[in-house]
């Protein structure tokens, strides 16, 4: 049993929700699964197990920031799951992007600590892993929901210095938040697959 | 007329290949394109435009190194281009790939200057257009061919990589093969508003002295470049550039 995730390697499903909030871990849980099952409560970051249209996914609570989701990662990863999806929110840094609009993200700007701190020093470009980015925008177009195929950033501050919107709109990300850097880091280092949903709160 | 480029606003096509190889953009322009006209030699650097299918098709090439291919794109904005598509060759770095397969990149880990002093210091990340992406993949899918989608990385130098820091890329950051040109290609592309991807179809193995045989390299180009001219198709019947 990991150290935080504390549940079972037969607990957890090979496809997993990561939302931020433990709050939105259940309602996810309770409202779009089917016999689920709570396999973790250890530090407030819930997991949960359950069906959707028959498939196994769990949902799994990362906390908010990168060193979090990151220590939950490895340890769904470590569980034996294969593919994960952040769901969560944004910010919006352009006026095309509004509230409730989804965003799928094609890469992450890092302007994190932790996805500094596993591949070394030197650029890095987290990205999604392919199949998981075109599924989501597929599945966007074909249920003609209103979403942004872009690049995100992920960010350590969420009450930073202003310059860094600057630094992000001049490098063409459109809407900030705080964990896709750190997913997609790690997902490319422990050859497991992610992508990241967000909708834009602000 | 550009000051590199010396074609007419006119000459160039909004779909543009960019190939590095002056002789390639004449092979392609001749084996593919139809009515295939020379709009430009300066410097060697040839530009055809044609027509593919019914649409216009720019063939420019970029020669080598992101400086050059920075001039070339740049100078492309300034003639009407807005879709450029880079056809390439480059090194294997992923254990997965064989020489010919295709890389359709999603985005450039960017190691050379140009990216640097046109982005400043800090962490960019040059990023093909997602709809050229997808609509690239799914052509190589109808084609049936061996192709990989992910990261590739943009290098200034040729011959001072090692097989062991190619590895390093490969396990540390996730890159698939190594090239010259995409870095600079999306970060001019993302400057000025046109859109823009990367094909590359490998030529060797980092560390490996020769290249693959040429006629292995010849079906992999080949490839790559009706892979390239379809993903236009298919972008044109989405949006269409071609008045």
């Amino acid at each position: 049993m990991p150290i935080h995730v504390k549940g079972q390697v037969s607990d957890v499903a090979p496809y997993v929700l990561l939302p931020g909030d433990p709050g939105r871990a259940t309602y996810i849980a309770k409202t779009f699964l089917e016999n689920i099952a709570l396999y973790t409560e250890y530090r407030g970051l819930l997991g949960y197990t359950g069906t959707y249209k028959g498939l196994r996914v769990s949902v799994q609570t990362t906390g908010m920031g990168c060193p979090t989701t990151a220590i939950v990662l490895e340890e769904m990863i470590q569980l034996g799951s294969k593919v994960f999806i952040r769901v969560g929110t944004c910010g919006s840094l352009k006026p095309e992007l509004e509230p409730t609009d989804l965003v799928i993200a094609q890469g992450s700007l890092p302007f994190d600590g932790t996805t500094k701190l596993y591949p070394g020093e030197g650029p890095a470009v987290p990205l999604p892993t392919w199949r998981v980015l075109k599924a989501s925008a597929d599945i966007a177009e074909l249920e003609k929901i209103k979403h942004h195929v872009c690049m995100i950033s992920s960010g350590d501050a969420y009450y930073g210095p202003p310059w860094v919107k600057e630094e992000r709109l001049k490098r063409g990300a459109k809407a900030v938040e705080m964990e896709a850097s750190a997913i997609f880091t790690i997902a490319m280092l422990r050859g497991v697959e992610a992508g990241c949903v967000c909708t834009v709160s602000n | 007329m550009p000051i590199h480029l010396r074609g007419q606003v006119g000459d160039v096509a909004p779909y543009v290949l960019l190939p590095g190889d002056p002789n390639r953009a004449k092979y392609i322009a001749s084996t593919f394109l139809e009515n295939a006209k020379l709009y430009t030699e300066h410097r060697g650097m040839l530009g055809f435009t044609g027509t593919y299918k019914g649409i216009r098709v720019s063939v420019q090439t970029s020669m080598m190194g992101c400086p050059s291919a920075a001039i070339t794109c740049e100078e492309l904005a300034m003639l009407g281009a807005r879709v450029i598509i880079r056809v390439g060759t480059c090194g294997g770095v992923s254990p997965n790939l064989k020489p010919a397969d295709l890389v359709i990149a999603q985005a450039s880990l960017a190691r050379d200057g140009t990216t640097r002093q046109y982005m400043g210091e800090g962490n960019h990340t040059p990023i093909a257009t997602f709809r050229i992406v997808r609509a690239a993949e799914d052509a190589a899918q109808e084609a049936n061919l061996a192709h990989a989608v992910g990261l590739i990385a943009s290098d200034d130098s040729f011959y001072s990589v090692t097989a062991e820091e190619a590895r390093g890329l490969f396990t540390s950051r996730g890159v698939l093969g190594l090239e010259m040109e995409a870095s600079a290609v999306f970060t001019v592309a993302h400057l000025r508003g046109m859109e823009a991807a990367c094909l590359a179809t490998v030529s060797n193995y980092i560390g490996d002295e020769a290249l693959v045989p040429d006629e292995v390299l010849k079906r992999g180009v080949d490839n790559m470049v009706l892979v390239a001219l379809e993903t236009i198709v298919r972008l044109e019947a989405e949006k269409p550039l071609s008045a």
